[in-house]
């Protein structure tokens, strides 16, 4: 397996009149060429900066960045977080490329499809106007939009939410990157196009033998496509593993409160487990484990330093690993 | 031509402040749309994002405003031309007003409804060239 991405210890935060803002706080993960890798948590976990980062997107002076996003340029891996601003917008759209939540606001209004799709190829590729029309016909076509020459002469509003979103993911695909960040694709959809989106990702990530990076907060979503999922809670990752052990072997107590907080269709009359409380604030985290004010097992934990340290990312297996100061053995019996 | 310069800033420098706020504010709110993050995740340089893809979108309240304040002017140059002493339409409206000239008070406010009216004309029609969701098919 090709590595395409390499994010290690990445720290973001941001200066506000209250305080620092640690919206990342060490977080590492990989990504491989055909893989479909999950950042699942939820509003304010930290999922969205970790991707703006990998893209380079956040402003330099608000954001202060540290660690290492190590990211494969067809073959050579440079350092996202310590590049230049042109050396960033150089590899933006082409070694890595972004599809944005959503799709009715996050194409340009005024101009035509064609020619938005033709500006991603025109940036890398300057002054082959007529290959970038041709390349914008053919990724419009890709990805299953009729008539492709007649709909790039039009402009997004005539255009349905799942036909913009296919807009966006053919822009994205222009320079055939690599990696694709797809920040909730689907959140902005209803549900039928959604299983549609997904599938054409899913078809595209194998032609392309691309890498893509999925951030949600729908585990229908991350259950239908994903190999790998990370769960983030306050800025952290609380869990690592395979798609199979998140869903059928969770090991952190907030992704079994995730699961649980799943309506299900089976199980009509019974209540829906909420997590109780709130995240916590990223200005003022708690010292011990951020989860542990709404964690339901902490007195489980023998050392009881739920409250006063940080539990760090381990597991009795390398691939499965997560954040808890209860031991693996005995929270594999109370969750099971 | 010395002699115009300070009615020109008397009537001027009023709308700088306005536009110039008004222009702030747009371009603010245009910075921060999904598109414009859309246009830099696609590697275009910072003065395209600028001039291609923000200045557009800032134009249209922009020509909006320009087109009812054009039409404002010749209310203000009443007021302009009387302190200043200059001969114009406006004083002409005010003398007439004074002097109980019917037909000339009707001719200046029909002239100045007419100027209303072609200026938010034109105005509609400047919008549906720069945007095209305003265009009819």
């Amino acid at each position: 397996m090709t590595e395409l991405l390499r994010i290690e210890d990445l720290h973001v935060s941001f200066k506000t009149d209250d305080g620092m803002v640690r919206a990342v706080d060490g977080v590492s993960l990989t990504l491989n060429a055909g893989e479909t890798v999950a950042i699942v948590g939820e509003s304010g976990s930290g999922k969205t900066v970790t991707s703006l980062s990998v893209m380079g997107l956040h402003k330099k002076g608000q954001a202060e960045i540290s660690g290492s996003i190590s990211l494969s340029d067809h073959g050579t891996f440079k350092d996202v977080v310590h590049l230049s601003d042109d050396e960033i917008r150089d590899i933006r759209g082409r070694a890595v490329a972004m599809i944005f939540q959503d799709p009715m606001s996050s194409l340009h209004p005024y101009y035509k499809i064609g020619n938005q799709l033709a500006e991603a190829y025109l940036v890398h590729n300057r002054g082959k106007k007529k290959e970038a029309m041709a390349r914008a016909l053919e990724m419009l076509d890709l990805v299953g939009i009729p008539e492709p020459a007649k709909r790039a002469q039009e402009f997004p509003h005539q255009f349905s939410g799942g036909m913009r979103q296919r807009v966006m993911i053919a822009m994205a695909l222009m320079n055939s990157p690599q990696i694709l960040i797809a920040d909730e694709p689907t959140t902005a959809l209803d549900v039928t196009v959604q299983a549609q989106i997904l599938a054409l990702l899913s078809k595209l990530k194998k032609e392309f033998n691309m890498g893509i990076l999925l951030i949600t907060h729908d585990l229908g979503v991350v259950a239908q496509v994903a190999d790998r999922v990370n769960v983030m809670y306050a800025g952290r990752i609380v869990e690592e593993g395979a798609v199979d052990d998140i869903f059928y072997s969770p090991l952190a107590p907030y992704t079994l409160g995730l699961l649980k907080s799943v309506p299900r269709v089976s199980k009509n009359n019974e209540r829906l487990k909420a997590i109780p409380g709130q995240p916590p604030s990223l200005i003022n985290l708690p010292v011990g484990c951020p989860f542990a004010p709404r964690c339901e097992y902490k007195q489980h934990s023998s050392e009881a330093g739920c409250n006063t340290t940080r539990p760090a990312l381990l597991g009795t297996s390398s691939t499965h690993r997560s954040r808890c100061h209860v031991p693996e053995n005995l929270r594999q019996d109370l969750f099971a | 031509m010395q002699y115009f310069i300070l009615p020109w800033i008397t009537l001027a420098i009023a709308y700088a402040a306005i536009y110039t706020r008004f222009t702030r504010a747009a371009l603010l709110e245009t910075l921060g749309e999904d598109y414009i993050r859309t246009a830099r995740a696609k590697g275009v340089g910072e003065r395209v994002v600028f001039f291609k893809h923000t200045l557009r979108a800032v134009l249209a309240p922009l020509i909006t405003l320009a087109g009812l304040d054009f039409a404002g002017l010749i209310g203000g140059a009443i007021i302009t031309e009387t302190i200043f002493n200059l001969p114009g339409l406006g004083r002409l409206t005010l003398r007439s007003v004074y002097e109980f000239d019917l037909a000339v008070v009707l001719a200046t406010t029909i002239l100045a409804a007419v100027v209303v009216i072609v200026m938010n004309l034109i105005v509609d029609m400047l919008y549906a060239v720069l945007d095209p969701r305003v265009r009819i098919v």
